[in-house]
């Protein structure tokens, strides 16, 4: 076997066979299907008071617009003096509800009024209701004929721009918010991934180095091998635990739906099924175990809407150009301090460039083809983490194969960049070490 | 005698000092050879350079005549004077892994452990971790791992620092065996006393130059400053001829001790013709200098 491969080996085999390796990766999954699945349940379990609100319509001119539902109990009041008897309509009411002027001329002209904290849900509600009857009230006013019907005419292109899932609208409304939860989960997985693993090659650069094993090893093995087998072996322990996750969280999560699943209401399922949908694209299978019923069929059109192969493939492909690209800088970081502690003058930029990284990658999810979306998914140091989020939004080839191209090709020059530190930085003790100084090293002669 | 390795003129510069101005070693083969000089010297980067853990920015080094090349670091084992090992490694993990970096197959690496385990009587700690070993046990895998490929040339960095004596002892021995098989060693040491009785030729590196160099014995005859202890029967030893000077003396049970510093271009059997003219001769002995002093001299100058 070649040094690297032995190295590969034994780092590998070293991390793979440690307990705590062992436990977060059994753990983990149940913790991940935990936090899935609870509020799941509980969103079932609804409030089932019925709250009265009372409606004081001075301007008499909305009294059948609030129509009452399962939440909310509308009641028309008459007109009261305000100052005499309003103390006794919020004590009965759960909220009450004002409008002084006409809501047309004066949007602000509607106030509600309670003695608890006014829940957003009632204020959406009225806005939800009040809002196109207005809009219809007010085009009634402009006198136009068939008005109408030339705006409904005219929001039709708008219509065809966001059809491109499905043909009926619901169904575009429903993956639309998947791809951006989707694209966020797999964001902040990469982004975890990414550090999780490369702070660990820090870590093991600045063991061997503390403890001294780095001299005998230089003398076996060139530093560039014990580098590169160090971080190979890292990535795939990365993977190795990648991958055990997405089994145990599809066999955990799919038994669970096998046992309770079927003998709930559709409802129930299609809670669960959106919620685990949305965390994991290995999960295609359970969509068939739901095809019997009508909501499930829903789920499966929306799934098969999202391309899952093309996720985990570039999931992949990101993770290990990403990963290279960082975890070559930790070690090189590694190799320039004595201790843990040492690590802040170096570790600032590194750290900032990620945070920026992982804030684009959220703020794209709202704007997934603005400028700073697409630059960021360009640059190398931001691509793997704000293009997962852009993924679902059908990305164009090219872009792809560009920013995977620009990844790769600057992950080889931050490799070759950071061996040229850390050979020099292993052997170096005691003496606390400038960037100054860092840049010097490159022309060293080996 | 065959030089196994030789340098030339290597120099080597670091950010902000040079740390090895134009050094020249020849290194017979099947010696020991001492590598001497104070913390500092340079004496660490040479032997870097000689692992190919770093390279010179001027000269050249040649092993067996050919230029040094990364396969032949197979044939070097090297004991750093800072040493580890991997804490949380068995015994035999460490020093198979160790092995096999070196190219031996995982079958001739086991046997060969088993063998080094039996010789040290260490074969119970086989599946010890490294961290439950004591510092000097650790020193006796750190050993076994720098020899156990049977390498051509030895470098030991301060090889007996954290031994016990008795483990000293068994370490000195070790290495003085390694050179019976045929092994060329080169020692790095401030121990002078082991330099005397081990090595057979030494370089002193100081400030990055070589200040001294050769085989030890003729470096001592060299730095003689000509003392003598003359043992005589008779009290209050004089020279007739005012040869020499006495510079100590002190009674024995059999007689008189004294050391004696002969004059400029007096020769042994001159001295004793002069002392054995008025005295009886019980012992007669020359003072070489000893390395400590050679060292320390050579350094202060």
């Amino acid at each position: 076997m070649s040094k690297i491969g032995l190295i590969i080996e034994r780092e590998y085999l070293t991390r793979v066979n440690k307990k705590s390796f062992i436990l977060m990766t059994i753990l983990l999954p149940l913790i991940f299907v935990g936090i899935i699945l609870i509020p799941a349940f509980l969103s079932q379990v609804k409030d089932s008071d019925i709250k009265t609100i009372a409606i004081i319509d001075n301007t008499e001119l909305y009294g059948d617009v609030l129509k009452s539902n399962d939440e909310f109990n509308f009641v028309y009041v008459p007109e009261i003096g305000l100052n005499q008897s309003n103390e006794n309509v919020i004590r009965d009411n759960y909220a009450v509800v004002v409008i002084d002027k006409n809501l047309i001329e004066n949007h602000d002209a509607i106030t509600i009024f309670s003695d608890k904290i006014i829940p957003p849900a009632l204020k959406t509600e009225i806005s939800q209701q009040f809002n196109p009857w207005l809009s219809e009230k007010k085009m009634e006013y402009y006198n136009i004929p068939n008005l109408k019907n030339i705006i409904e005419d005219s929001s039709v292109r708008i219509n065809i721009n966001t059809l491109k899932w499905g043909e009926n609208g619901s169904e575009v409304n429903s993956s639309g918010e998947l791809a951006s939860l989707i694209g966020l989960m797999t964001t902040i997985v990469i982004y975890m991934f990414i550090f999780a693993f490369g702070s660990m090659v820090m870590t093991s650069v600045i063991q061997e180095k503390t403890n001294r094993i780095v001299e005998i090893m230089v003398s076996s093995v060139k530093p560039f091998e014990l580098m590169m087998g160090k971080i190979i072996a890292v990535a795939f322990v990365g993977l190795t635990q990648f991958l055990i996750w997405i089994l145990l969280i599809a066999g955990i999560l799919g038994s669970i739906l096998f046992v309770t699943g079927m003998a709930s209401d559709p409802e129930n399922i299609s809670e669960i099924g959106k919620a685990m949908v949305s965390q994991n694209p290995g999960m295609n299978q359970m969509g068939e175990l739901m095809v019997t019923n009508p909501v499930a069929g829903e789920i499966q059109s929306i799934l098969a809407s999202v391309n899952f192969v093309q996720i985990a493939i570039m999931f992949i492909f990101y993770f290990i150009g990403g990963y290279f690209l960082y975890a070559s800088l930790f070690a090189a970081i590694g190799s320039l301090v004595d201790q843990d502690t040492d690590t802040q003058q170096f570790m600032l930029p590194v750290t900032m460039i990620n945070i920026f990284a992982l804030y684009v990658g959220i703020y794209s999810a709202s704007n997934p083809d603005g400028p700073l979306a697409f630059w960021c998914s360009m640059i190398p140091f931001t691509s793997p983490v704000v293009m997962m989020v852009r993924l679902p939004y059908d990305v164009p080839y090219w872009e792809l194969a560009l920013s995977v191209g620009i990844l790769y090709c600057t992950s080889l020059m931050t490799i070759k960049f950071a061996s040229k530190i850390y050979r020099t930085g292993i052997l170096m003790y005691g003496k606390k070490i400038t960037y100054k100084e860092v840049f010097k090293w490159f022309r060293y002669k080996y | 005698m065959n030089n196994i390795l030789e340098a030339r003129d290597i120099v080597k510069h670091y950010a902000d000092h040079k740390a090895l101005d134009g050094v020249s070693i020849d290194i017979p083969e099947n010696c020991i050879y001492g590598l001497l000089g104070p913390n500092g010297a340079g004496k660490t980067t040479f032997i870097r350079i000689i692992n190919r853990i770093t390279g010179p920015d001027q000269g050249y080094i040649t092993l067996k005549g050919k230029p040094l090349n990364d396969n032949d670091i197979s044939t070097i084992g090297y004991l750093p004077e800072e040493r580890g090992l991997y804490k949380k490694m068995k015994v035999s993990e460490q020093i198979i892994y160790l092995a096999r970096l070196k190219g031996m197959s995982n079958s001739d690496a086991t046997s060969s452990m088993k063998q080094w385990l039996e010789k040290f009587d260490i074969s119970d700690w086989k599946s010890k971790k490294i961290e439950e070993l004591s510092k000097g046990m650790q020193q006796k895998i750190q050993f076994i791992s720098t020899v156990i490929h049977k390498p051509e040339i030895v470098i030991l960095d301060e090889p007996f620092s954290g031994f016990d004596p008795v483990n000293a002892e068994l370490i000195k021995n070790e290495i003085i065996e390694l050179k019976n098989n045929g092994s060329t060693i080169i020692l790095s040491t401030h121990n002078m006393n082991s330099v005397e009785e081990m090595c057979d030729e030494i370089s002193l590196i100081n400030r990055s130059k070589v200040m001294l160099q050769g085989n030890v014995n003729d470096i001592r005859r060299k730095y003689k400053k000509h003392l003598f202890r003359v043992v005589v029967s008779e009290d209050d030893i004089y020279s007739d001829r005012n040869i020499f000077e006495i510079v100590e003396r002190k009674p024995l049970v059999n007689g008189y001790q004294s050391i004696i510093k002969a004059n400029r271009g007096i020769g042994n059997n001159e001295l004793i013709n002069d002392i054995s003219g008025n005295f009886t001769i019980e012992c007669f002995e020359e003072l070489l200098p000893s390395m400590q002093e050679i060292f320390i001299e050579v350094v202060k100058s």
